[in-house]
């Protein structure tokens, strides 16, 4: 019985007939890091949606099943996947670009329920401890941030939902080679120290196998390949898998 | 015979049989209702061939409304101001002018292409919601000077149009009649319906779907986007301005009064309930929004129950509306193809 | 001055009316994209409704307020769950149709339930005027704009400063995002549209005060929200009220001045020719209004 985010012969349709996500089964134990690489278009992003039960906003139905720590949860709707730790952070950021960080970060914590205004401060100062280039933006809108900014922005809201797995949808995108660098800095270290399990989503291979444990790779909705990190990094399979995915970080 | 041959005597007959049935009842209708056969139901038939009559002018303009909105997708409200300007057209022209029926109506046409055009100018930039709220406003504009013009030039008692005359060799046939006008109405829906299936057909037509699903996408095909929507405008105000204008001679008057926003509204019901992505949907709608008060009001009176409902008797009309509204609703939700697509899946099956 | 004075009181009167009116349905708009125009219809049952309670019954005031308001609420559910929600996703022009279809039923429950009869017009304020100088100025109008405000800065703060707030703005502003961070979205919509019914219903309310005759016809104050609305521009509320302010003083102003006959025009030339120049209205976003 897995302990973490297991997803089994996973399969997303959209609308009637575009199968995006075929028979798709990947294990994320707790506490580990795990890569998702493919190219665009591989079924990377509705394999997110469909962990986080959001398919239906994009017309999209599910088979198969998704569990964590042993208990089902692909029927269940969006606000109640985050308050079972599963959350996402979009690609594209996504953020409420006219409302303010701090709004933002309160934003995040919309699906949680029954937590006192103290709590959710004190889950805004985590944020903060974590990205303080934040303190002084607080009040800015989030629309008027630098990229890097911007992802802090995201992270840091999904953050608030107390997640045990975090979904981080092509965080590189946009963003400069020091930025990238940072963000995944942090990301590692909030692994390391408190055990949140990631799941990396990258184009960019490389620096999504530095820091992950374990990788798949997809290709058309389907995973072709799978296994420990730095056996996938010293694959060649993974180069020919793609277009320019030897990009050294 | 072989296989091709099959299919195609299949195809002719699943296109021509509904064809022939349609135009058989087209012809026979009138002799049905002047010879009483029916008389033993108790429906109301001369209401009914002055419903008929009516639904068919009106066709004319839901058809043209469906061409702008189902067709090219630009949603636009100002279809009760093309009315008027067809009504204040043939009213001068009448009165003015002097001309007759014949010449007024494809003179009335022009003006509506025209000034179709000139409010399709501004307007073309607009993108859906807000190209919605200009032709809005574009009605209520055309409304003030309407009301404007109608006491300045025709008194209190507006425009009268005279009953048309047809002189053909020595036969002199005057149109005051439901009978009488029934053939020159269903002729003028018949080819006004033709022309605007041929448009639909050509080129031009195609693009309309083109600009309906992706302006930029369209222009990208080579589709001159903005020289498209003149054209839909265009076509579409001059079968509307055309469709008040015979209307007007229809009625034989029209007043202030004649055309509140609600208009808008009853053809909006017509394109809904028929179906909005086809010509065909238009006439349904036209000959369902004025057919169906008739049937109500028949099955109330006929119906044990219901006739003893006072509530009903004394407010059918608003009744009627409500029952429109609430047909609206359902369609739109459960069915957007409305009676249309009820027929073409029926056919399809 | 004596002539101005008075027609600038009313004009603010009427803008406040009509600013009351455009909130609600910027509102609606902003939050789930849909172009109600049943508003009017809304507006004359909530009128209507006032009629039955205040003057028919003779309610207690608090009751009856509370009356129409828990009415709209109820209504407000009622469109939410039963068009609007089913209608998610379809094209625009679809729930466009959509509130149609609403406003006809709803114009019809009203004569059905209240005839076709001219109702003799609310007066729930101070009658009378006072002067300043020359001018005669009526208690009502003051007493019209007083409330508007306040109800306005009560929904401002609401909007600005509460959770549900928060979450009104969220979905607002980015439909996807407020799912991805688990939102009920369904939730805030349908309490999006009970806000904006009720806040809709007071400036029906007021105006019932406000007009000299109520009939079936009162229904197109709804579509004056429409250019209040683009003037100010559709998605911004704050737009909305100043949209609203604006158009009441440059309606009676000019109805004043040039006579009432015109002011279809103006109200609706001053929305063709925003329509024209800047379509976003004074505070909109300038993004996706042109092709």
């Amino acid at each position: 019985m897995s302990d973490g985010l297991r997803a089994e012969g996973l399969t997303l349709t959209y609308g009637n007939s575009a199968v995006a996500l075929s028979n798709v089964t990947i294990d994320v134990p707790a506490g580990k890091v795990v890569a998702i690489l493919g190219a665009n278009g591989a079924g990377k992003t509705s394999l997110v949606r469909a962990l986080t039960g959001q398919h239906g906003f994009y017309g999209a139905r599910i088979a198969g099943s998704v569990s964590y720590a042993g208990r089902e949860i692909g029927g269940l709707d969006p606000p109640a996947i985050a308050r079972a730790g599963i959350v996402q952070v979009p690609e594209g950021r996504k953020l409420f670009a006219s409302l303010s960080v701090r709004e933002n970060l309160l934003c995040g914590a919309a699906s949680q329920r029954g937590r006192s205004r103290k709590q959710i401060e004190s889950g805004i100062d985590e944020v903060l401890a974590i990205f303080p280039l934040l303190r002084e933006r607080m009040r800015s809108s989030a629309g008027f941030l630098s990229g890097g900014e911007q992802q802090m922005v995201a992270i840091g809201r999904a953050l608030m939902a107390r997640p045990k797995v975090l979904l981080c949808d092509e965080l590189s995108l946009g963003l400069a080679p020091l930025a990238i660098r940072d963000i995944y800095g942090t990301l590692a270290h909030l692994n390391g120290e408190s055990g949140l399990s990631l799941v990396v989503i990258e184009q960019n291979a490389h620096q999504a196998l530095r820091m992950a444990h374990y990788a798949y790779v997809l290709e058309v909705g389907m995973i072709v390949a799978q296994g420990p990190a730095h056996e996938l990094m010293n694959s060649d399979d993974v180069e020919r898998y793609y277009l320019g995915g030897s990009e050294a970080v | 015979m072989s296989e091709a041959t099959r299919v195609w005597m299949a195809g002719v007959r699943k296109r021509t049989v509904p064809a022939l049935i349609l135009a058989l009842v087209a012809i026979g209708f009138p002799f049905v209702v002047s010879s009483g056969i029916l008389q033993w139901t108790t429906f109301p038939m001369s209401g009914l061939f002055t419903a008929v009559n009516l639904a068919l002018t009106a066709c004319v303009g839901a058809a043209a409304f469906n061409l702008l909105v189902g067709y090219a997708g630009q949603l636009s409200m100002a279809h009760a101001a093309m009315l008027m300007v067809g009504t204040m057209a043939a009213g001068w022209m009448s009165s003015r002018w002097g001309l007759n029926f014949f010449a007024i109506v494809p003179l009335v046409g022009v003006t509506g292409a025209i000034i179709g055009a000139i409010v399709a100018l501004p307007a073309l930039r607009l993108r859906g919601m807000y190209l919605l709220l200009a032709t809005l406003a574009f009605h209520y504009i055309m409304a003030t000077i309407y009301r404007w013009f109608l006491p300045t030039f025709f008194g209190f008692v507006g425009i009268v149009f005279p009953p048309p005359e047809i002189k053909w060799g020595g036969i002199a046939i005057v149109l005051d009649s439901d009978q009488s006008w029934y053939w020159v109405l269903l002729v003028f829906a018949v080819l006004s319906l033709w022309i605007m299936a041929r448009y639909v057909g050509t080129f031009e037509g195609r693009a309309l779907a083109a600009i309906d699903a992706r302006d930029k996408g369209a222009a990208l095909l080579g589709v001159n986007v903005a020289r498209s929507k003149l054209i839909v405008f265009t076509v579409s105000s001059a079968f509307v301005a055309m469709s008040g204008a015979v209307s007007g001679y229809f009625l034989g008057a029209r007043v202030e009064d004649s055309f509140p926003v609600s208009v808008v509204l009853d053809y909006a019901v017509m394109i809904v309930v028929g179906g909005f992505s086809s010509l065909t949907g238009g006439v349904i709608g036209a000959f369902f929004f004025y057919v169906t008060p008739l049937v109500i009001e028949w099955l109330m009176r006929t119906l044990p129950g219901l006739s003893s409902i006072a509530l009903l008797k004394h407010h059918i009309n608003e009744i009627d509306l409500g029952l429109f509204g609430f047909l609206i609703v359902i369609i739109l939700v459960r069915r957007p193809d409305g009676l249309a697509g009820l027929l073409r899946a029926g056919r399809v099956s | 001055m004596s002539v101005f004075l008075p027609l600038l009181t009313s004009g603010i009167a009427l803008g406040s009316v009509y600013a009351a009116i455009a909130l609600g349905f910027v509102l609606v708009f902003k939050s789930s994209g849909i172009l109600n125009f049943a508003q009017g219809d809304f507006v004359m049952i909530a009128i209507y409704l006032a009629i039955l309670c205040f003057v028919t019954l003779r309610l207690p005031a608090v009751i009856a307020i509370l009356f129409v308001f828990a009415a709209m609420g109820a209504l407000g559910l009622l469109v939410h769950y039963l068009v609007a929600k089913p209608l998610i996703g379809k094209p625009f022009f679809s729930l466009v149709l959509a509130t149609i279809g609403v406003g006809l039923i709803l114009h019809a429950v009203v004569i059905g339930f209240f005839g076709v009869y001219e109702q003799r017009p609310l007066a729930l304020f101070t009658p009378g005027v006072f002067h300043i100088g020359d001018a005669a100025i009526s208690y009502s109008d003051v007493t019209i704009v007083i409330i508007t405000f306040a109800v306005v800065g009560a929904f401002a703060a609401i909007f600005r400063w509460s959770s549900i707030g928060l979450r009104m703005r969220a979905v607002a502003e980015n439909l996807e995002a407020a799912v991805i961070v688990g939102i009920d979205t369904d939730r805030v919509f349908a309490i999006t549209w009970i806000v904006g019914l009720i806040v809709s219903a007071i400036g029906g309310i007021l105006y019932a005060n406000f007009t000299s005759s109520i009939d079936l016809s009162i229904s197109d104050i709804g579509l004056a929200a429409i250019p209040a609305a683009i003037i100010g521009g559709m998605t911004s509320i704050p737009g909305a009220v100043i949209g609203g302010l604006l158009l009441g003083l440059i309606e009676q102003i000019a109805s004043g001045y040039l006579g009432a006959q015109w002011r279809d025009l103006f109200s609706f030339g001053s929305l063709f020719i925003v329509l024209m120049i800047r379509p976003q209205g004074l505070f909109g976003r300038a993004e996706i209004v042109r092709v």
